[in-house]
């Protein structure tokens, strides 16, 4: 039984890209298979949010040292790259549910 | 419900002064408060928004308690200006396309948001917005974004 995981989508205002990407992950979590529940933030927000989450996800760069494993979805947002972007994810949440 | 849309044209010498351009707009027509400009100056600071897609633009945008609907201004500018981008904010991209997003409520405008970014990496949706005349301009944003 694989488990669920935890996701938090992080952009700077918590307004615009977090929730074009929060639905773009949406889509990868039904397309593979993964249970998953994700929760919107802004980025100040990850530092604390992260605790309740297995992986997070930011639509622009972040650079600060987190406990939790952290990748960017700007190409999930942007189009920029987008499909090494979801391949990359999928395979991160593959490897998260499995864990 | 859409999007209103505002088109204004302009010259600007910094992000700063673009942006400010487009919170007048917006405060001018009642649909964002006063400090709307600054609050997008003050996320582009921390949280740079310009897109390094084929071609640039910048959607500097800021959560505003005070808007009243959800509207997009878009900016002309006569020579470009310098963003930072939102994937490195150590890269800069050149743009004189900037779209300033009022967002009410972005769950219920989640088609509309998506709509945008597809619309940002249309070259061609995109080069309309330096042809077609105002009018005109509107009602095809309103169809391709929504």
């Amino acid at each position: 039984m694989s488990k669920e995981v935890k996701i938090l989508v992080a952009c700077g205002s918590g307004v615009a890209t977090s929730t074009i990407a929060q639905e773009a992950v949406k889509e990868i979590v039904q397309n593979i298979g993964v249970k998953a529940k994700i929760v919107k933030g802004t980025i100040a927000e990850v530092p604390d949010k992260q605790k309740d989450v297995d992986l997070v996800l930011t639509t622009a760069n972040y650079r600060q040292p987190l406990d939790k494993p952290q990748m960017s979805v700007f190409g999930l947002v942007s189009g920029v790259n987008r499909a090494a972007t979801e391949k990359k994810l999928a395979d991160l949440l593959k490897e998260l549910s499995e864990a | 419900m859409g999007n209103r849309y505002l088109i204004i044209h302009g010259s600007a010498a910094t992000k700063e002064e673009a942006i400010r351009m487009c919170g007048q707009a917006l405060y001018h027509d009642g649909i964002v408060s006063k400090n709307f400009a600054q609050l997008c100056i003050d996320r582009e600071q921390e949280f740079p928004t310009g897109l390094p897609t084929e071609i640039p633009t910048a959607i500097p945008h800021a959560k505003d308690e005070g808007i009243v609907e959800s509207c997009i201004c878009f900016l002309k500018l006569d020579k470009p200006v310098t963003f930072r981008r939102m994937d490195d904010d150590s890269q800069e991209i050149e743009t004189d396309m900037i779209f300033n997003l009022a967002i009410k409520d972005p769950n219920e405008h989640l088609a509309a948001l998506q709509n945008m970014m597809s619309f940002l990496n249309d070259p061609e949706a995109l080069s309309k917005c330096n042809t077609l005349p105002e009018e005109e301009l509107v009602k095809y944003l309103e169809k391709k974004i929504g």
